[in-house]
């Protein structure tokens, strides 16, 4: 679970270190809640949700700013180390940041965090419908862009 | 999967359509960086990496913190001056409340001392009336 979990808390507190603390957190929290998580209608995306808060207080008590300032800094990993295109990964963090904030927070939990639409709908307190509109228009806002990114390159024309 | 079906599915999935399986194929398939496809669904790949340790570590917090004494040695420390404070401070209200008792009984006893003082200093002059049992007396 904990491996599940790193992804987000990563994307979140932007360092390997500072990600694995919260993780660690999270899960102590869990622990001493662990009588009371077969109560949990999807136990994933309640861990999910632990962890994401355990992010948000890790970064209000490290910088005394919002939240919402928090969601207009950019944020991707920053080493790239197993990854041949470097150039493509800065794009695709880009692109999602660029994204309207719930659209972000929606394709980042299914295609990094590999979340069930229920299990979204759930961390993030949106209806069902909603999750799959917001993540079919972030989807093809992230194709579009990519499109535009890639056959300028091929073909030298935008 | 055939060529048709697989595109089929990429389409499905920047649709929005796709379901978790079907995305699991896709990411575990398509690697050729030549399409948008492969360029986003590496990035995704190597987003997920997490450290090799992490699971270890988190089970060693787990263990730390379920073998972790009740009290630390900081809050025995607090516990213990806690407790000395209220000690010397039960000591002190005890005394100050005996210090009082012995001063209000050396008032009364001084009071006491003074009106029987008094009651020997009067004299009697003249009896005013006296029979078996009453004796009325004028004093000074």
């Amino acid at each position: 679970m904990a491996s599940l979990v790193f992804p987000m808390a990563k994307r979140m507190l932007r360092t390997s270190e500072a990600a694995q603390d919260a993780v660690q957190l999270s899960m102590l929290k869990l622990w001493e809640k662990r009588n009371v998580l077969n109560e949990c209608e999807s136990m994933k995306a309640f861990v999910f949700r632990v962890v994401r808060n355990t992010c948000l207080d890790e970064i209000k008590k490290k910088a005394p700013m919002s939240i919402d300032d928090y969601e207009k800094i950019p944020h991707g990993n920053v080493v790239h180390s197993n990854f041949d295109n470097e150039e493509a990964v800065e794009w695709i963090i880009k692109i999602i940041n660029q994204l309207p904030k719930n659209q972000k927070e929606v394709i980042q939990m299914r295609d990094l965090d590999g979340l069930g639409f229920e299990e979204i709908a759930e961390v993030l307190n949106y209806d069902l419908p909603y999750i799959r509109v917001l993540l079919s228009r972030a989807r093809k806002s992230v194709k579009k862009e990519l499109n535009k990114i890639y056959c300028y390159e091929a073909t030298g024309t935008r | 999967m055939k060529p048709q079906e697989l595109d089929n599915l990429i389409d499905k999935y920047w649709d929005g359509n796709s379901s978790l399986e079907e995305e699991k194929q896709l990411k575990n398939r398509i690697h050729d960086e030549s399409d948008i496809e492969g360029i986003y669904f590496n990035y995704l790949n190597r987003e997920n990496i997490v450290p090799l340790n992490l699971e270890e570590s988190v089970w060693n917090a787990i263990n730390d913190n379920q073998n972790k004494p009740f009290l630390n040695k900081q809050t025995w420390w607090i516990a213990a001056s806690i407790v000395l404070l209220l000690s010397l401070t039960s000591t002190l209200v005890v005394q100050k409340r005996q210090t009082l008792l012995e001063q209000e009984f050396a008032l009364i006893e001084e009071t006491l001392f003074h009106v029987s003082g008094e009651l020997n200093h009067s004299t009697i002059n003249e009896v005013l009336y006296q029979d078996d049992f009453i004796v009325i007396v004028a004093e000074n």
